[in-house]
């Protein structure tokens, strides 16, 4: 009896839970690199992330290997020679806001500063990013937000060849869809 | 004289064919290149649970996949299929895929492209249905 009330006790958690964890593995973040050469534009649509509202966190785990590429080559130069995807497979990002965000309510919420730290080809910097938070009629949730990374911040070596060609600052388009 | 200008023109002939042969490097082929590993779900999730590091081995390779679909994620451009809660593998959305549902069992075909330890899953990418 005593392990049947539990078992009731942690399903009743779970469903409470359950409700206010919301998950994606379909979010996208791309990137985009303006050069006299060429642009460089790449797209991941594969990127996991955890928005949890009662502890007003988000978090994204992205796979670099799973960024895609105009050219194969540019994929390969990406993986191999800048973020070196096979020592640092992921780049991650953990964050909070301060909004209190009501899933019952379809509302957007705008300019919601998210002050996190980002974890990228070994390096730990904090970021900060205002996003914009959309809770549609369905429950569902959508997270926009848009910043720039310094790729000399994270260690990232431009080789000499192309140094004045390819822009310090790289900018990254975050557009999560939770469910 | 003439000979060596005749040879060097080949030579920047030959580099500047070879360069733009790079530039517009074909994309991988995943259905048409043979894979390099090839497991059932159970097994390839049996691998990781034993030792993480396994994802230097596998970095890169196209690896074929046996497995029961326990979730279908549609995405914008691309959907994602989780194989016996473990392994998730990214489809293009205009892959003939409509007929596909959860409980059905599947071959795929895809790149490793990481472990993710945010759902503790391995991740595949570009993959392609056998069966």
């Amino acid at each position: 009896m005593k392990n049947f009330s539990l078992l009731v006790l942690l399903l009743t958690f779970n469903i409470i839970f359950a409700q206010d964890k919301l998950i994606t593995r379909t979010a996208k973040a791309s990137f985009f690199s303006e050069t006299p050469v060429e642009n460089i534009y790449a797209e991941n649509n594969q990127a996991a992330s955890i928005l949890l509202l009662p502890k007003k966190t988000v978090a994204f785990n992205v796979l670099l290997k799973s960024f895609k590429f105009e050219k194969a080559l540019m994929e390969e130069h990406f993986n191999e020679k800048y973020v070196h995807s096979e020592k640092y497979p992921a780049a991650k990002f953990k964050g909070t806001f301060n909004e209190d965000i009501d899933l019952t309510e379809a509302k957007t919420y705008e300019n919601v500063e998210i002050k996190g730290q980002m974890i990228f080809h070994g390096v730990t910097k904090p970021l900060n990013t205002i996003a914009e938070i959309i809770v549609n009629s369905d429950k569902t949730v959508n997270l926009k937000s848009k910043f720039p990374i310094n790729l000399e911040a994270f260690n990232i070596e431009v080789p000499a060849l192309v140094k004045d060609k390819i822009a310090p600052e790289i900018e990254v388009v975050i557009d999560a869809t939770y469910k | 004289m003439k000979r060596a200008i005749i040879t060097l023109s080949v030579v920047i002939i030959a580099t500047l064919c070879y360069a733009r042969y790079q530039y517009n490097k074909p994309k991988q082929d995943v259905l048409s290149t043979n894979s390099d590993y090839s497991f059932s779900a159970i097994e390839l999730i049996e691998k990781f649970n034993q030792d993480e590091n396994v994802s230097t081995v596998f970095f890169d390779k196209i690896i074929t996949v046996s497995g029961k679909i326990s979730l279908i994620e549609k995405g914008t451009n691309t959907s994602i299929l989780i194989l016996n809660d473990g392994i998730k593998c990214e489809i293009d959305n205009s892959d003939p895929q409509q007929n596909l549902t959860e409980g059905m069992n599947i071959i795929i075909k895809g790149i490793f492209s990481g472990y993710d330890d945010m759902f503790n899953e391995i991740a595949l990418v570009k993959c392609v249905i056998i069966e």
